[in-house]
């Protein structure tokens, strides 16, 4: 399956950017974000706010979103981990099932620049 | 020394400087731009008219030594766009300036009974009222160079364009940076038309040789002034290098797109195919590739973020400062326009002319909507600013922001609360934003409710995405703590930091304490927010505004946002229990 990528941030470079940079990735069906990220060579450590078609599936620190099945034609945008989106610009946002029940538990009104 | 109120009285042409009344002793910035306009300014007066007033004021640190980011000044009164009470506060020179002469605010009254335009030349030996005629009809450009030329020490020029000679209600204040430029804007709410009706087109103000502030406890304000410093050097958002100093605001740009939250079209979709053009990574790209301009730009001395940016155009030559990401959005996405030269060939024109970006590029959008132009056509839109220029119909129309627009176009799609068009986040895709723009006593303002200190509302770190509990208060918490900020002469941004950096928090609050000699808590932050709310939201009261205006346009509860397809859906109820508490004292 093909899946539209946009990197934003120092990861850009993985895809030949140095800012920003757009690829495309063919991934066997069935495949996750986690072999999305390691296809990309992307270092788990340097990943942030992750999308996939407009939905939020992580934020820095977290990395709760390895195992989100991916679709044929998905777009998917990836944030370098210090990029910050602050609580008063992201309540209320479309999430992921997963990552929403992380916040309910965890809480995520602070930046985390650090995987846990 | 004492700070003292500079009153200025444009009908008999006097200047007093008064001794600070007890009930205004304790505010600064947006507290005492409030708290006169409070007490002074009749809510049901026209707010062009003889009773209206302008006030400005620096914060409570500004001008003191090496408070990091400390250059806000707050401009005050009743809004021409809104109706409402109005607080817009701006980067640039003045603040410091005006702290430094050991002015607290400047009251502009009245209006000339010779209908000449005037100009204000403020130093240590007072106040001289200068004959603007020269100045009339020309850009803040042109004013801000015969300033400088005009006078010694770089001096800072606060004034008007030609928008605010018009009087029309989306003439923002220009406040020249560090370079002269006037790219420093109190944009949002008209106050230029207030400032207008007053007949000053510009004041001057030169601190050489001024007091300076006091400062009552020294060692309280360094202390709090090394952890703030520390916190901002150290969080991503605000350090050297980090999101803000690298990219500018408009590092939100590819966020808020990726999520589907970014306003395209008029409010009519939330992701913007050409939003990576023009982006904070876009900026940064150009200003590389061109070998001119610059990122991590200071707007006023001192400040340690430095998200401001100088952009070039293909041949090197500086188009404009700055681009922040919410002129790109409303110039940009909004019109459908994905250039960023041509976004800021705009910007240029809105500097020089006296608008505000925000309002401007919804005007523009809205315009397009109802068929005046294609979404999208840059060199159309960009030639709209001839017609503001020229004074001619269509330019006044536009001039007069986006319900003024709307109706001379019958456009149905507003985007609007309590008359001012909201900012760079869509309320049906991002639904705490909402919350702010409906209850702000702004109107749609994204800067009104700030993230601060949760553990004040008593929700620590945690908030349950999945259900509206406790919304309500988060938000009075942090419309409250926000306006504490806007009080202290502080950029807004410090609020990154210190939410994630706890001893930030307690050096904003110890600097503050320190330059007041105030014994301050946590807790007090909350309190004196609260405060100033109130004044503000019996201000628009007794103006005539009731919960109902509280609510976000009608076209937004019916007509899904692609692309999550969503409407705004929060119940009413919710909303008004942000405000409830104010007539329970």
């Amino acid at each position: 399956m093909q899946i539209d990528v946009a990197l934003y941030g120092g990861i850009a470079r993985v895809a030949g950017g140095k800012f920003i940079a757009q690829t495309r990735v063919t991934l066997p069906t069935g495949a996750v974000l986690g072999d999305l990220f390691k296809k990309l060579g992307l270092p788990r450590e340097e990943i942030g706010i992750v999308f996939v078609n407009a939905v939020l599936h992580n934020l820095p620190g977290l990395m709760v979103c390895e195992e989100d099945p991916l679709h044929d034609g998905d777009h998917v945008g990836i944030f370098a981990i210090d990029r910050v989106w602050p609580y008063q610009y992201r309540d209320g946002t479309r999430m992921s099932s997963r990552l929403q029940q992380t916040i309910a538990e965890q809480g995520y009104l602070r930046h985390r620049p650090k995987q846990t | 020394m004492t700070r003292k109120i500079l009153r200025i009285n444009m009908t008999d042409l006097t200047a007093t400087y008064e001794d600070i009344p007890e009930k205004w002793a304790k505010w600064a910035g947006r507290g005492l731009t409030s708290a006169i306009v409070f007490d002074e300014v009749d809510p049901t007066c026209h707010p062009l008219g003889p009773n209206n007033k302008l006030v400005i004021a620096p914060g409570w640190v500004s001008g003191t030594p090496a408070a990091p980011s400390n250059g806000r000044t707050s401009f005050g009164g009743k809004s021409p766009l809104t109706g409402t009470i109005k607080e817009s506060n701006a980067g640039g020179l003045s603040s410091q300036k005006i702290a430094k002469l050991g002015i607290a605010a400047i009251i502009i009254e009245g209006q000339p009974k010779d209908g000449k335009w005037y100009y204000l030349f403020i130093n240590k030996d007072g106040v001289k009222f200068e004959d603007a005629s020269d100045l009339l009809g020309k850009g803040m450009e042109e004013v801000d160079r015969i300033m400088w030329e005009r006078y010694e020490h770089k001096p800072a020029v606060i004034g008007i364009g030609p928008v605010g000679e018009m009087l029309a209600s989306n003439a923002g204040i220009s406040v020249n940076d560090p370079e002269n430029n006037p790219g420093r804007y109190a944009g949002r709410g008209g106050l230029g038309a207030v400032m207008g009706a007053r007949h000053v087109k510009a004041i001057v103000v030169d601190d050489k040789g001024g007091p300076g502030v006091e400062i009552k406890d020294m060692a309280l304000f360094k202390k709090g002034r090394k952890k703030l410093t520390n916190a901002i050097l150290a969080h991503d958002l605000t350090k050297q290098g980090g999101g803000l100093n690298a990219y500018g605001t408009d590092v939100l740009m590819n966020i808020i797109n990726e999520a589907g939250g970014l306003p395209t079209r008029n409010f009519s979709s939330g992701q913007f195919e050409g939003a990576a053009k023009i982006s904070g990574e876009m900026i940064a790209e150009m200003v590389e590739k061109r070998k001119a301009g610059m990122t991590g730009h200071a707007c006023h001395p001192g400040c340690v973020i430095q998200c401001s940016n100088i952009y070039p155009g293909p041949d090197g030559t500086i188009i404009a400062s700055p681009i922040e990401y919410e002129t790109a959005f409303a110039l940009g996405a909004n019109c459908g326009i994905d250039d960023l030269d041509f976004v800021a060939k705009m910007t240029k024109e809105c500097n020089d002319l006296g608008l505000d970006t925000i309002e401007m590029g919804n005007t523009i959008a809205v315009a397009m909507d109802g068929g005046l132009l294609e979404f999208g056509d840059k060199e159309g839109a960009l030639a709209l600013f001839d017609e503001i220029r020229k004074g001619t119909p269509l330019g006044r129309i536009l001039a007069n922001g986006v319900e003024a627009t709307a109706r001379m176009f019958g456009v149905h799609r507003v985007p609007t609360v309590k008359g001012q068009s909201m900012p760079a986040y869509e309320p049906r895709a991002i639904k705490g934003i909402g919350f702010t723009y409906a209850t702000s006593t702004m109107g749609a303002d994204h800067t009104s409710g700030y993230t601060i200190a949760p553990e004040i509302a008593g929700v620590g770190g945690k908030v349950d995405p999945m259900t509206y509990e406790g919304k309500a208060d988060l938000s009075l918490a942090f419309q409250a703590t926000t306006a504490f900020i806007d009080s202290s002469g502080y950029c807004l941004f410090i609020a990154f930091p210190i939410l994630d950096i706890a001893e930030g928090f307690e050096g904003m609050v110890e600097s503050v304490a320190g330059v007041m000699g105030w014994d301050l808590k946590a807790d007090d932050v909350v309190k004196l927010g609260k405060e100033i709310l109130k004044m503000e939201r019996l201000f628009n009261e007794r103006a005539g505004f009731t919960n109902l205006d509280d609510r976000l346009p009608e076209f937004m509860r019916y007509e899904p946002l692609p692309p999550h397809n969503v409407v705004w859906d929060v119940p009413d109820e919710e909303l008004d229990k942000v405000y409830a508490w104010v007539h329970e004292d």
